[in-house]
C-alpha cells in the first residue's frame, strides 16, 4: 500500500484539473453557455424542469417554431392498424394518417364510399374482403436509386397484399393481392428505378395457398416465393398480369434487400425456419419457436432477377402458370443461374444493402456479430462454382467463408442496419436495447473499418431503425429514428396497452445523441424518411370533380348549377355539391327499398376546405377534399328521418351545413 | 559432453585459460544480472507528480504496476502482467543456462558450444530490447476499442522520452542490462581468444545431435505409429451394453454409434476428423464416451460440424480432449446428457465463424461439469430445463454461457474469463447462479451476467471483476412479483457494476459489495429507476464511494447512500474525467452541482442502509481452480486486500457549509494518527490553533507535514479527530472544507487564461465574478487577466493559485510548500503577499525554510519523527533552529563568488566558499540586508537556505 502513499501526492489541484479538463476539453465554457448566456427566465425554466445541458441541447435541436416546417417527412408503418403514419422530423409531430388496409372514419375511408369498396374488393383475400391489414414495411418509389417522392408502397403481412399510395394526395390508388400466398413480409424495397416492387412470402404454404395440402406434406408441397410486380409509374399501378414469380423453398422468407448500383439486378432475401418445422404441439411436437431454432444457420437467398427478366423476355425460362401468375420452379431457377444461397447466422433480421451496393449486412438475431457479405465475392464464388453443398431443394449454397467480407461484433440481438452518408452503419440491437454505430470499409472519419464505434441505449427493445434516406444510394444522414417495440415507463400510463416509442437520434456528429421520445399508436415496424422538398403534394385537387382513385375527372362529377336528383326505377342518383356552408340539394326524399346513389362534389377551390358528409344511422361518413367527387350508394331499407351534415368544420356556419334524407315506408 | 579438445595446437594454453576465466566471469555477470533491474519506465502526469515507475527485470516487472494497469485499463491497454508471459517464465532458466554454457564452453567446451555461448550471450541483451520494444509496440497498438477512453494507437520510445495524452514517459536501461552487455562483450573476447575449431574427430557434438534427434522423434511419435483403424467395425461387432477399450492409436472419423455401448480411450485413442464433418454421432440412448481424444472436425457452420453430436438420451461424454473442433458437444433432443471433465478448444478462426463448444437444444436435465472450454464461440442451452452447469471454466469465447428458454437450472462454481459476455440469461426463469467468477468480459456489451426478461433468478456469492458491465438487467423480472435477488456478490473494478434499464422493476439487491467500479450502478439512457429494493431487513450494500459515516462500531452508515447522475453526466460529456476517478479529484464531485449550476443531478438509487464494510463471507479469494485456473491474477489478492482496507481509505463528506463561529478554534486536532503499511507517519498529534494565527508546519521530508495537510483536507482517512472551525474533517468533510482555501506546491493549470482560471473557480465555489479583479490585484496579478497560464512564470502561477484559494475568502488558508519551486525573488514576493494576509485569517503553511517560517509564522508546529509534535512561538523556533546555522547562498553566476565574499565582508558578514555556493553567517533578521548588499554589488542570487538540524 506504500505506493498508495506516493500516489497520495495527489492534491486538490488534481480536483481542479478534473473540471479544467471537463470544461476545456469541450472547447467551450459550459458556464457561459448555461448561465451567462441565458436570460434569468430561461434559467428558471431549466431549473424548474430539472433539465440537464443535454436536455436543453436536444430541445433546441428538435424545436420547430410555430409556422416553420420540418426538414423531413417520415412515413412509419402503423402495423396492425393497417395504415402508414406521417411524421415531421425533427419535431416528430404526427401530421397525417394514411389508411391503406383499414377503415378510417376521419378520412371517410371505408365508411361507405365506393372508392374504398373498390380498393377493398381488389384486395380480397381468398375471396373475402379484409377491412384491416398488418403493415410492416413502407417503401418509397425511387429513380436512379434515390427517392423521387412520387409513390409510397406498403405491404400487408397478414394477407399477402400491397397498397400503393400517390404522394400527391396521400391517397391509396391500388391494393393488390398475391393469389399464391397467404402472407408476405419482405416487400420493403423497390428495385433501383422502381421497375419492380419485390414481394417475398413469409410462412410457407401450398401454391396457391387456397389449395388444401396437409401439413405432413410440408417439405414436398409447401413453398415460398418471390414475386416481381412491375410498376407502371404513369398509371401509378402494379401490373399483376406482367408479374413473374420465382418459387422458393418453404423456409420462412424474411426481409429482402435490393441490389443497388453494382449489385443492381439482384435481390437478397433472408430466411428462417430452415428446419422446415411444422407445428402440432397438442400432439407433442415441440412448439414452433423451439423447432424453428434448432439449426445453426439459415439461408440467404441470392436471386438474379435481371437475368430472370431477360430470359423470360426471350422465352428461355420455363414457368408454370398458377392462379394466373407465372411461377418459375426452383429447379429451373437453379438451372438457369438465377437462384443461389449462402448460409447466414440463425434467425436473421435485416438484409441491408449498402448505398454503394457492394455489401449486404445480415444480422442473426441470436448472433452478436453482424455478417457482411460481399457482392463481389458472391459473384466470384458463383463464377467459380465452388459450393459448400446444396440444400434439400438442390439450390447451391456458397461457402460462407468465400462470400463473407467481415463480421463485426456489435453486441446482442442485432436486427436491422441502415447507413448514412459518411460510411457508417447503424444497427438496431434488440437485446441490448441500443443503436450501435460501426464503420464500413471506408469511414469518413478514418476509423478502423468494420469496427464498432458507439452504442447508444434506447428504450426498449428496438426493432427497425431508419436513417434519413437510409436505403437509397446516397443517404441524407443527419437523423435516425429507432422504432421501439416496448415503451414500459417512457410515457404517461394509458392502460395495459402501451404506446410504442419512437426515439429520434442526431447522427450528424461523431457520436450519436438521443434527442426525443415520441410515443405512437399502432406498431411501427419500419419507416422511411425523405427530404421534405422532394414531395410536391397537392393542396387541392387539380380540377373540380376529381376522382382520387381514378386520378382523373370523375364520371359522376357535379358542377355548380347542375345539382339534380335522377330516378331510374328503384335507383335514385343524387348529384350533389358541397360548398361553404351548404349541400345542394339539401333534401333527399326516398321511399323504403330504393337504392340511392350519392355523387357529392366539393366545389371548393380553397386550401383546407374539406367537407364531410355524415349521414346518421347509416354507417356513412365521407370526407370530400376540395375538388373531389365522392360516391356512395346504399339501399334505404328502414324508414325514418335522417339528418346529414358536414362533419369537417368548415366555416362559421358549419353547424348549419346540413340536410335531411327522409325515407317513407 | 565428457570428451573435450585438449590438443588444439593453435591456441596457447595461457590464452585458453584466459578465455575460460573470461567465460566464467561472463557467466557470473549474467547470473548476477538477474538480481538487478534491466530497464525502467517512468510516467509523469499532473496528477502523479512523483511519477509512476515500472521497473523491468529480465523475468518480472515491478513498481507501480497496479496503478499503471489501473490507468491502462481505461484506455484499453493490456495489463503489463499479461505481456511477454512466456519470456518471463523462461528468463531465469534461460539466463542461468546461458551462464553455465558460457562458463563451461570456454573452459572445456567444443567449438560449437563456444559459438553457441558467444552467440547466445550477445544475442541476449539485443533480444531483450527487441522483445521489450515488440511488446510495448504491441500493447500500444492493440488497444481495446471498447475501452472507456479512446486513444489513437500511440507509441512510446523504448529509450528516452515520449508523450501520451498528459503523460510524459522516460525509459532507460539500468544496471542489469549493462551487466548483460558487459557479459556479452566478455564472451566475445573469450571467443576471440579461443577461436580455433576443435578437430572434427570429436564425436560429442554428433552424439549429442543423435540423442536429441531420437528424443525429438520419440516425443512426436508418442503413440504407436499405426493402430487398428477399424472403429466402425469395432462398434459394429460390439453387443449392446459392451464396453470397448480402444487401444492407443489413431483412428479416422466419422463414427456413428447406434447402440448403447461404452467407448473408452484412456486418453490415448485419437480420433481425427481430418477437417471433414462431424467425428462421432450418437443415435442411441445410453452411449458413454470416455477418455477419447477428438481432433480436427470440419469447419462448416452450415453442416454443424462437431466433435460429438448426440441425438439420443442419456449420453455421457467424460474426460475427453477435443481440439480444433468447430462444435464440441452438440446435443439435439438429448435429455439427461452428462458432459464432464472434458477439455475442449475451438478452431482458431474468426469468432463469428466458430462453433459452440457445448450446444444443447431441446435437451432437458443435462449436466455440464468440470469442463474446460477455451476459444470456442458460445456455450448455449436452448430449451434445456432442469440443467446443471457447475465447476466449468469457460474462457476466450463469445457467450461464456447462454440460456435461452432454459428454466429451473443451476449455474454454480464456474469461472468465466475473457469472453465477450459471461452468462446471458434470456427468457428463462427459476435459476440459481451461485459462486461463479466472472472476469474481464469486454465485448461490445461486455455483460458478465445479463438478464433479459428472466424471472425468479437467485444470484449470490458471485465475483465480478473487470468487466464492462457486472450485471446487465433488461426487462427482468418480466413479472414484478417474480423478483430476482442479488446478494453477497462482489463487484470490483468493472466499468459499470450493475447496468439497469429504467423500466426494470422487482429486483432486490442487498449485502453486495461495490468496490471502485467506474460507475457503481448505471441507468441506461435516462429516466428513473423505480421499484427495486437496495436493502433488505435493514441490510444494504457496501459502496466504496459511500461518503457518509457511522458511529463507532456501527455496521450501517448513518446516512443513506445515494447515487445520482452527476458523475455520469460529467463523464458522458467529458470521458477524460474518468482519468481522475479514484484520485482525490473525485472529491470535486461534491462541487459538481456548482459546476453545472442549473443542473440538478437526478437520483439513480438510494440505499437506506449502506454497509460500512463489505459483508463477511463475500467471494474475494481465489477459488480452487478447476483444471486450469492457473492464471488467476495477482490483482485479485490485491483486491481482497482492498476490500478490507477500503473502509479506512474512503473519503467522507456530507452536510452543508456554515460560517465559522467565534470562540471555536480554527483548527483542532486531537490524537491524530496515520500510518501507511504499518509505518506510523503521524502519531497522536494534538494541536489547537486559534483563529487569525499564522502557523508554519515545520519538519524534515517525511516528518508528516503533507500527510497532516491531506488529512485535514479529507484526502486521507486517519484515526483521531480533526475539526476545522468545529466541523469534523472526515464525517462532515464538505462543510469543513468549505472553510478552507488551499494552495498546492505547484499550480496545475491547463490551457486557459488567468481570467478563465479565476472564473472557473468562482463558478465552482459559487462566488460572484466581481470578486475576481480585487483578488487578482491583492495577489499582484492585476493586468494579467488575458495571459495564458502556461506562459506564466512559476511565481506568477503560485500567485494565481493563491488568488484562486482566496477567491471565496476562506477563513483558513492552507499552503503546502507553496514556495518550494520558486526562485528567491519570487519567493520573497510571494511571502510578502502572505504577510499582508496575516491576521485577516488563519494561515497554515508547510515549509522547510527557516526564512519562510520566520517571516510568516506566529507559531511553528514542529513535526519530528519519533517525537511528539511541538507548538513553538516564532522566537523559540528561530532560536532553536538557527542558532549558529549558516546561510547557504547560491549565486546566478558562480564566477562572482570571490566578488560576493568581498561585498559581504564589506557589509559586515562573515562568509566563506562552500562547494558551488557560499556560507554566510547571518541571523534570520539580517537576511534582507545581506541580500541587499549582494544586489548592490550587482550579484544576483539563485537560491538560499539555512542549513538546519531537524
Amino acid at each position: 500500500m506504500n505506493k498508495k502513499i506516493q500516489f497520495g501526492l495527489y492534491t486538490a489541484a488534481a480536483g481542479l484539473a478534473l473540471f479544467a479538463v471537463a470544461l476545456l476539453g469541450s472547447g467551450k465554457n459550459i458556464f457561459a453557455q448555461m448561465s451567462g448566456g441565458l436570460g434569468s427566465s430561461l434559467e428558471a425554466i431549466i431549473k424548474a424542469r430539472e433539465l440537464s445541458p443535454d436536455d436543453v441541447e436536444a430541445a433546441l435541436k428538435t424545436f420547430v417554431p410555430p409556422g416553420s416546417y420540418d426538414e423531413y417527412y417520415m412515413f412509419a408503418s402503423g402495423g396492425q392498424a393497417g395504415n402508414v403514419e406521417v411524421f415531421g422530423v425533427p419535431s416528430m409531430r404526427l401530421m397525417k394518417n394514411i389508411p391503406i388496409f383499414s377503415e378510417d372514419s376521419w378520412q371517410g375511408y371505408g365508411i361507405g364510399d365506393n372508392e374504398t369498396k373498390k380498393l377493398f374488393a381488389q384486395g380480397k383475400a381468398a375471396g373475402m374482403t379484409q377491412t384491416w391489414g398488418d403493415v410492416h414495411h413502407p417503401a418509397l418509389s425511387v429513380t436512379k436509386g434515390m427517392y423521387d417522392g412520387q409513390f409510397l408502397f406498403a405491404n400487408d403481412k397478414a394477407n399477402g397484399r400491397i397498397g400503393v399510395v400517390d404522394l400527391r394526395d396521400f391517397h391509396v390508388k391500388q391494393i393488390v393481392k398475391n393469389p399464391l400466398i397467404a402472407t408476405n413480409h419482405c416487400g420493403a424495397k423497390l428495385t433501383e428505378n422502381s421497375e419492380y416492387y419485390v414481394e417475398g412470402s413469409q410462412f410457407g404454404t401450398p401454391l396457391p395457398y387456397t389449395k388444401f395440402v396437409p401439413l405432413e406434406r410440408y417439405k414436398e408441397e409447401y413453398r415460398g416465393l418471390v414475386t416481381f410486380w412491375p410498376f407502371n409509374r404513369a398509371e401509378g399501378k402494379l401490373e399483376q398480369s406482367k408479374t413473374f414469380t420465382i418459387e422458393l423453398p418453404p423456409y420462412y422468407q424474411d426481409l429482402g434487400g435490393m441490389g443497388k448500383q453494382v449489385s443492381n439486378g439482384w435481390v437478397f432475401i433472408n430466411t428462417y425456419n430452415a428446419e422446415m418445422a411444422t407445428p402440432d404441439d397438442l400432439k407433442g411436437k415441440p412448439p414452433m419457436e423451439i423447432a424453428a431454432s434448432q439449426r445453426e444457420m439459415d439461408y440467404l437467398h441470392i436471386i438474379n432477377w435481371k437475368r430472370a427478366e431477360e430470359l423470360l423476355a426471350k422465352g428461355q425460362l420455363k414457368y408454370n402458370r398458377i392462379s394466373g401468375m407465372r411461377v418459375v420452379p426452383i429447379a429451373e431457377a437453379v438451372a438457369k443461374g438465377i437462384l443461389y444461397q449462402a448460409a447466414e447466422p440463425k434467425s436473421p433480421h435485416g438484409s441491408d444493402v449498402t448505398p454503394d451496393g457492394r455489401f449486404i449486412t445480415v444480422s442473426g438475431k441470436l448472433d452478436p456479430h453482424v455478417t457482411i457479405f460481399s457482392f463481389d465475392k458472391i459473384q466470384k464464388a458463383i463464377a467459380a462454382k465452388n459450393f459448400e453443398g446444396k440444400d434439400e431443394f438442390g439450390i447451391p449454397v456458397l461457402r460462407f467463408k468465400d462470400v463473407v467480407e467481415a463480421q463485426v461484433e456489435v453486441g446482442l440481438g442485432p436486427l436491422h442496419t441502415e447507413y448514412d452518408d459518411k460510411g457508417y452503419a447503424y444497427t438496431s440491437m434488440f437485446l441490448d436495447s441500443s443503436i450501435n454505430k460501426w464503420s464500413l470499409d471506408k469511414p469518413a472519419g478514418g476509423e478502423k473499418p468494420w469496427t464498432l464505434l458507439q452504442s447508444l441505449p434506447v428504450h426498449y427493445n428496438t426493432g427497425h431503425l431508419v436513417v434519413a434516406g437510409g436505403d437509397t444510394i446516397k443517404p441524407y444522414g443527419k437523423y435516425l429514428v429507432t422504432l421501439n417495440k416496448w415503451s414500459l415507463d417512457r410515457a404517461l400510463p394509458v392502460g395495459p396497452l402501451h404506446p410504442q416509442n419512437l426515439q429520434l437520434i442526431d447522427i450528424s456528429g461523431p457520436t450519436m445523441k438521443l434527442l426525443s421520445d415520441t410515443p405512437v399508436v399502432g406498431e411501427p415496424h419500419y419507416a422511411v424518411m425523405i427530404k421534405a422538398d422532394k414531395l410536391k403534394p397537392w393542396k387541392a385537387y387539380p380540377e373540380v370533380g376529381y376522382s382520387a382513385l381514378e386520378r382523373k375527372a370523375s364520371a359522376t362529377l357535379t358542377l355548380p348549377g347542375k345539382e339534380r336528383v335522377e330516378r331510374n326505377g328503384k335507383d335514385v342518383h343524387v348529384f350533389m355539391t358541397a360548398q361553404r356552408s351548404h349541400f345542394t340539394p339539401d333534401r333527399i326524399d326516398l321511399n323504403q327499398g330504393e337504392r340511392v346513389h350519392l355523387h357529392i362534389t366539393n366545389i371548393e377551390r380553397a386550401e383546407d376546405a374539406t367537407h364531410g358528409f355524415a349521414l346518421s344511422s347509416h354507417n356513412i361518413n365521407l370526407s370530400i377534399d376540395p375538388g373531389a367527387t365522392v360516391d356512395v350508394d346504399f339501399t334505404v331499407d328502414r324508414s325514418g328521418v335522417f339528418p346529414f351534415y358536414c362533419s369537417e368544420f368548415c366555416s362559421a356556419l358549419h353547424m348549419e351545413m346540413m340536410g335531411y334524407l327522409t325515407v317513407k315506408k | 559432453m565428457t570428451s573435450f579438445a585438449s590438443g588444439s595446437p593453435a591456441v596457447e594454453p595461457s590464452q585458453r585459460r584466459f578465455a575460460a576465466t573470461l567465460g566464467w566471469a561472463a557467466a557470473g555477470l549474467l547470473a548476477v544480472s538477474l538480481f538487478f533491474p534491466y530497464w525502467q519506465a517512468r510516467l509523469m502526469a499532473p496528477q502523479y507528480r512523483q511519477g509512476l515507475t515500472a521497473t523491468m527485470y529480465s523475468y518480472k516487472v515491478v513498481g507501480d504496476v497496479d496503478e499503471i494497469d489501473g490507468l491502462n485499463h481505461y484506455i484499453g491497454m493490456r495489463k503489463l502482467g499479461s505481456l511477454a508471459r512466456l519470456e518471463r517464465i523462461v528468463a531465469i532458466p534461460a539466463v542461468l543456462l546461458l551462464a553455465l554454457l558460457c562458463g563451461f564452453s570456454f573452459w572445456r567446451g567444443t567449438y560449437a558450444l563456444r559459438v553457441a555461448a558467444a552467440g547466445g550471450t550477445i544475442f541476449f541483451p539485443i533480444a531483450f530490447v527487441v522483445d521489450m520494444a515488440f511488446w510495448m509496440r504491441y500493447a500500444t497498438k492493440h488497444l481495446d476499442p471498447m475501452a472507456p477512453l479512446k486513444l489513437k494507437p500511440f507509441s512510446i520510445p523504448v529509450i528516452g522520452s515520449g508523450r501520451v495524452a498528459q503523460f510524459h514517459s522516460e525509459l532507460m536501461p539500468l544496471l542489469g542490462f549493462y551487466l548483460a552487455v558487459l557479459a556479452a562483450l566478455m564472451t566475445l573476447g573469450a571467443f576471440w581468444l579461443s577461436r580455433v575449431k576443435t578437430p572434427r574427430n570429436d564425436l560429442s557434438s554428433r552424439r549429442t545431435a543423435a540423442v536429441a534427434l531420437a528424443i525429438a522423434i520419440m516425443s512426436t511419435v508418442s503413440y504407436p505409429a499405426s493402430a487398428a483403424n477399424s472403429l466402425t467395425d469395432l462398434v459394429a461387432r460390439a453387443a449392446p451394453g459392451a464396453v470397448i477399450d480402444l487401444p492407443a492409436g489413431r483412428y479416422d472419423a466419422p463414427l456413428i454409434i447406434d447402440k448403447p455401448i461404452t467407448l473408452r480411450g484412456n486418453g490415448l485413442a485419437v480420433i481425427n476428423g481430418h477437417g471433414q464433418g462431424t467425428l462421432i454421432k450418437i443415435k442411441s440412448p445410453g452411449v458413454d464416451l470416455e477418455g477419447l481424444v477428438l481432433e480436427n472436425s470440419g469447419d462448416s457452420l452450415l453442416f454443424e460440424d462437431s466433435a460429438v453430436r448426440v441425438e439420443a438420451a442419456s449420453a455421457v461424454v467424460r474426460g475427453c480432449r477435443m481440439s480444433d473442433v468447430l462444435f464440441g458437444v452438440f446435443l439435439v433432443n438429448a435429455p439427461g446428457a452428462l458432459v464432464e471433465s472434458n477439455h475442449m478448444s475451438g478452431k482458431t478462426i474468426d469468432m463469428g465463424r466458430r462453433g459452440d463448444l457445448v450446444r444443447s437444444w431441446n435437451s432437458d436435465r443435462i449436466t455440464l461439469r468440470k469442463n474446460l472450454l477455451e476459444g470456442g464461440r458460445d456455450t448455449v442451452l436452448w430449451f434445456s430445463t432442469g440443467s446443471i452447469v457447475e465447476s466449468n471454466t469457460v474462457r476466450d469465447g463469445r457467450y461464456g454461457l447462454h440460456f435461452m428458454y432454459t428454466n429451473n437450472a443451476v449455474v454454480r462454481e464456474n469461472i468465466f474469463q475473457g469472453n465477450s459476455v459471461g452468462l446471458y440469461v434470456m427468457y428463462s426463469k427459476e435459476l440459481r447462479i451461485e459462486d461463479n467468477r466472472f472476469e474481464n468480459h469486454r465485448g461490445p456489451s461486455g455483460a458478465a451476467l445479463g438478464l433479459k426478461e428472466s424471472d425468479s433468478i437467485w444470484v449470490s456469492h458471485n465475483f465480478f471483476l473487470g468487466n464492462r458491465q457486472g450485471i446487465y438487467i433488461d426487462g427482468s423480472p418480466l413479472i414484478e412479483e417474480n423478483s430476482n435477488t442479488f446478494t453477497k456478490n462482489s463487484f470490483v473494478y468493472n466499468d459499470i457494476g450493475i447496468s439497469v434499464l429504467p423500466g426494470v422493476k422487482g429486483n432486490s439487491f442487498f449485502s453486495n459489495a461495490f468496490v471502485d467500479n467506474l460507475q457503481q450502478v448505471s441507468l441506461r439512457g435516462g429516466g428513473q429507476l423505480r421499484g427495486n429494493a437496495w436493502s433488505r431487513a435493514g441490510q444494504g450494500n457496501f459502496w466504496s464511494d459511500y461518503a457518509g459515516y457511522g458511529a463507532a462500531g456501527a455496521a450501517i452508515g448513518s446516512l443513506p447512500y445515494r447515487q445520482d447522475s452527476a458523475w455520469e453526466s460529467l463523464m458522458d460529456r467529458q470521458p477524460l474525467a474518468r482519468f481522475f476517478l479514484f484520485t482525490p479529484a473525485a472529491q470535486a464531485v461534491e462541487l459538481a452541482g456548482r459546476a453545472f449550476p442549473l443542473f440538478r443531478p437526478k437520483p439513480v438509487l438510494t440505499d437506506e442502509f449502506p454497509l460500512l464494510a463489505p459483508p463477511a463471507g463475500l467471494p474475494s479469494a481465489p477459488m480452487a481452480p478447476i483444471q486450469a485456473g492457473m492464471e488467476f491474477p495477482i490483482g485479485l489478492l490485491f483486491v481482497s486486500g482492498l476490500l478490507l482496507w477500503i473502509p479506512r481509505l474512503r473519503p467522507r463528506r456530507a452536510a452543508t457549509a456554515l460560517t465559522p463561529q467565534a470562540n471555536i478554534p480554527a483548527l483542532e486536532a486531537s490524537n491524530v494518527s496515520k500510518s501507511f503499511a504499518g509505518q506510523a507517519v503521524l502519531s497522536d498529534l494534538d494541536v489547537r490553533i486559534e483563529p487569525g494565527r499564522s502557523v508554519v508546519l515545520w519538519g524534515a521530508n517525511g516528518a508528516g507535514k503533507s500527510t497532516f495537510i491531506r488529512c485535514l483536507l479529507g484526502l486521507h482517512g486517519y484515526e483521531g479527530s480533526i475539526r476545522i472551525f468545529g466541523r469534523d474533517a472526515q464525517s462532515d468533510g464538505e462543510s469543513a472544507r468549505a472553510f478552507v482555501g488551499y494552495v498546492a506546491q505547484e499550480f496545475a493549470g491547463y490551457h486557459w487564461t488567468v481570467r478563465e482560471a479565476m472564473e472557473f473557480m468562482a463558478d465552482l465555489r459559487g462566488v460572484a465574478r466581481e470578486r475576481i479583479a480585487p483578488t487578482l490585484a491583492r495577489c499582484g496579478l492585476s493586468g494579467c487577466e488575458g495571459k495564458a497560464v502556461p506562459q506564466l512564470s512559476g511565481g506568477m502561477k503560485q500567485k494565481l493559485a493563491l488568488a484562486q484559494a482566496l477567491l471565496a475568502d476562506p477563513p483558513l488558508l492552507v499552503l503546502d510548500e507553496p514556495c518550494s519551486s520558486l526562485d528567491p525573488k519570487s519567493r520573497a514576493e510571494f511571502l510578502h503577499i502572505l504577510q499582508g494576509l496575516k491576521g485577516s485569517r488563519t494561515i497554515l503553511m508547510t515549509s522547510h525554510r527557516v526564512e519562510e517560517a520566520s517571516a510568516l509564522a506566529d507559531l511553528v508546529l514542529w513535526l519530528e519523527a519519533g517525537r511528539p509534535a511541538r507548538l513553538l512561538s516564532r522566537e523559540e523556533f528561530v532560536r532553536e533552529v538557527s542558532a549558529g546555522r549558516p546561510l547557504w547562498v547560491e549565486l546566478q553566476e558562480r564566477g562572482l563568488r570571490p566578488r560576493a565574499l568581498e561585498a559581504l565582508a564589506k557589509a559586515g558578514f562573515s562568509a566563506k566558499l562552500n562547494g558551488h555556493g557560499i556560507w554566510v553567517e547571518a541571523e534570520p533578521g539580517r537576511v534582507s540586508p545581506m541580500l541587499e548588499a549582494l544586489s548592490a554589488a550587482g550579484i544576483s542570487v539563485r537560491d538560499l537556505r539555512r542549513e538546519i538540524a531537524s
